[in-house]
């Protein structure tokens, strides 16, 4: 005798549910064609967990010889080290979202995979912009972001580079470091 | 540390189901155990991240774990007490051998997969592209910056999608007050939580409508296709997204079926849908056009005052997520990218043939089982999935019932409506398919195959089919 299900007792529903093992399925009028159709079924299932199985297995394998994602590219492990300075300095910004989609193709694989890989060990932030600026900025406490400058200005001397910086809002400055003569 | 929190976490959203909805006098444990660990992970972090936010946004600071945790178990007492006796615990009746085969390759493809994604996130802990930029960014932000966070959103990117809703970042950030440090182990137990999830929804939801070893076997299909496994890992939020679309569309289509052996409440199949809303702006139209294929259906195949029942009890579930969105998108959100673009340029772009040519090709790229790439994130899922629409259509000379039909023009709408994404986009189309196609058709593919299972399922006696032709 099957038990009630608990679930129909929360809420009344239309009409109680009926419990219908298989093998009561399988003696009602029509079963022969049923039950073949079951096993049709089943197989096709069976099937699919297998190729399912290999193509998993492919997947995961191809995730292990992909080579090491964009923000862990030596270009960007370079660009972090050049931040070296700044270890409390990430995050980067396109800049300019009003222009998304064209210009977040040109920036979002040049510029912002740094970032973010930094932004996330780091809480300050940091961005390099492909015309050589720097945005720097701390959202979430503004007063470092003097010190994230104060970095910038100790690694441009180091490398011999000027250094511009300008304060674009209390959470955002711009920057730009010279060429090395 | 972070997995004990975390499953004390899942723990109690399960006890909190099963105290309130799944332990009823006359129970099966197994039953009540199934249902409960399936629908925990909705319950806890959908649950979790509505009680951070707005805690944040009524207090102005980001509330501590002890906040968190004291409101969940609060609400969890609360919840429990008027239920003063248990369920007495009962051992249900012993499967038979194919059954338990099938059980056992199921549980097998959990413990499979779940070493498959150890394997990928021990070699990429952060996550790929949206992880970083959007889901990590968002709950760096909301832990350190709290309600400040709301007044720095404009000034941030795009490529940061600030309009997108805060369920993962927020359960993140809940999660980190806890463990009292940020932790990618957070995202990493919340991910494998609603990666196991969606293979134990799919399977509680199938044994409502087809024989338990069906069920198995299905269930154990789905789970084990590589996209899921992938965009765990690498993206977040979709398969979170695909595991309430499906729990909401289950629930809803159990409730049309007189027949179902399962009946979830509207109650949590309304929290269910809305919280597919608060996890990716991709939830809404899909949890509208459900509602709008529900409700007339139910109308229909009940009565006018049933049909008005369910709307309260969907809404009354959905509340508490609701009222997080739209404190959210009112305070916190600017206006979804997407949509402010689509508005300039639709009807211009309605006419283009060429990009209607350019997203079917898309679309049959990603289907083909000769594409290598589609292969390998796929397996043979599409195929085989309309292989079984086939079947099950055939079978029935497309005679639906009510639950058949609301399934099966919810798949056929969420694929439409997917494919009109793509041709109203305002982006570069093909770096649109080429960057999104994919994940866009994993939240939907549990909801086509689970429609696919039950129409090639034997027809089970009930009410009279309704003739679509």
């Amino acid at each position: 005798m099957p038990q009630s299900d608990p679930m129909t007792t929360t809420d009344s529903g239309p009409t109680a549910p009926v419990e219908l093992a298989q093998e009561d399925r399988a003696e009602s009028p029509g079963a022969g064609q049923r039950l073949r159709s079951a096993s049709v079924v089943d197989f096709i299932l069976l099937m699919g967990i297998a190729v399912a199985l290999v193509a998993g297995t492919l997947a995961i394998q191809r995730e292990f010889r992909r080579p090491p994602v964009w923000w862990e590219s030596p270009d960007y492990l370079r660009l972090e080290a050049a931040s070296r300075g700044m270890k409390r300095a990430t995050f980067l910004s396109d800049g300019n979202s009003s222009e998304h989609n064209t210009r977040l193709h040109t920036t979002q694989y040049s510029i912002i995979p740094c970032v973010l890989r930094l932004t996330l060990e780091w809480s300050v932030i940091f961005a390099r912009l492909d015309s050589g600026e720097f945005i720097v900025c701390d959202f979430a406490r503004p007063a470092a972001l003097d010190a994230a400058i104060e970095e910038l200005k100790t690694w441009a001397a180091k490398e011999k580079r000027d250094v511009i910086a300008q304060r674009l809002s209390p959470h955002i400055a711009l920057l730009k470091a010279g060429e090395r003569p | 540390m972070a997995f004990l929190i975390g499953f004390l976490l899942l723990s109690l959203g399960g006890w909190l189901l099963a105290a309130t909805t799944f332990a009823q006098p006359g129970a099966l444990l197994g039953k009540t155990l199934r249902s409960s660990l399936a629908w925990a992970p909705g319950m806890t972090w959908g649950l979790l991240s509505v009680l951070y936010f707005l805690g944040l946004h009524g207090t102005g600071q980001a509330p501590g774990g002890i906040f968190v945790a004291g409101s969940f178990l609060l609400i969890a007492g609360l919840a429990t007490l008027p239920r003063r006796e248990f369920a007495p615990a009962e051992l249900g009746p012993r499967p038979r051998s194919w059954a338990l085969a099938a059980r056992l390759l199921f549980f097998g493809v959990l413990g499979l997969g779940s070493i498959g994604f150890y394997l990928v996130v021990k070699r990429q802990s952060g996550g790929g592209f949206d992880a970083m930029a959007i889901w990590n960014y968002a709950a760096r932000f909301l832990a350190r910056a709290g309600l400040e966070y709301r007044d720095l959103i404009p000034e941030l990117a795009a490529a940061h999608h600030m309009d997108y809703p805060l369920m993962l970042p927020a359960s993140v950030a809940a999660f980190w007050d806890l463990i009292g440090r940020e932790s990618y182990q957070a995202q990493h137990f919340i991910q494998w939580s609603f990666y196991l999830g969606l293979g134990l929804m799919s399977r509680e939801l199938l044994r409502g409508f087809v024989s338990p070893l069906r069920a198995d076997l299905a269930a154990s299909f789905l789970f084990l296709v590589p996209s899921y496994l992938i965009w765990t890992t690498q993206q977040y939020a979709d398969v979170a997204l695909a595991y309430f679309l499906l729990a909401g569309v289950g629930g809803l289509s159990n409730r049309l079926s007189p027949e179902a052996r399962t009946r979830p409440p509207l109650l949590l199949t309304g929290f269910m849908l809305a919280a597919a809303i608060w996890t990716k702006n991709e939830g809404l139209p899909l949890v509208v056009m459900m509602l709008a294929l529900y409700l007339p259906i139910r109308w229909r195949s009940g009565s006018a005052l049933q049909c008005a029942r369910d709307g309260v009890r969907l809404c009354l579930g959905a509340s508490p997520v609701l009222l997080a969105l739209v404190v959210f998108k009112t305070n916190w959100a600017p206006p979804n990218d997407l949509v402010v673009g689509m508005e300039a340029s639709a009807s211009s772009y309605l006419k283009d043939l060429d990009r209607w040519l350019f997203v079917r090709d898309g679309f049959l790229n990603e289907w083909s089982p000769w594409e290598s790439a589609s292969f390998l994130a796929w397996g043979l899922a599409w195929p085989l999935t309309g292989l079984l629409f086939a079947i099950g259509l055939w079978s029935r000379r497309l005679r639906l019932k009510s639950h058949e039909l609301f399934l099966a023009l919810v798949s056929l709408g969420a694929v439409l409506g997917w494919f009109m994404v793509y041709v109203l986009t305002p982006n570069d189309q093909g770096w649109h398919i080429r960057t999104s196609l994919s994940r866009l058709l994993l939240q939907i593919l549990p909801i086509i195959f689970l429609t696919a299972v039950i129409l090639s399922a034997p027809a089970l006696p009930g009410r009279p089919p309704v003739q679509i032709s």
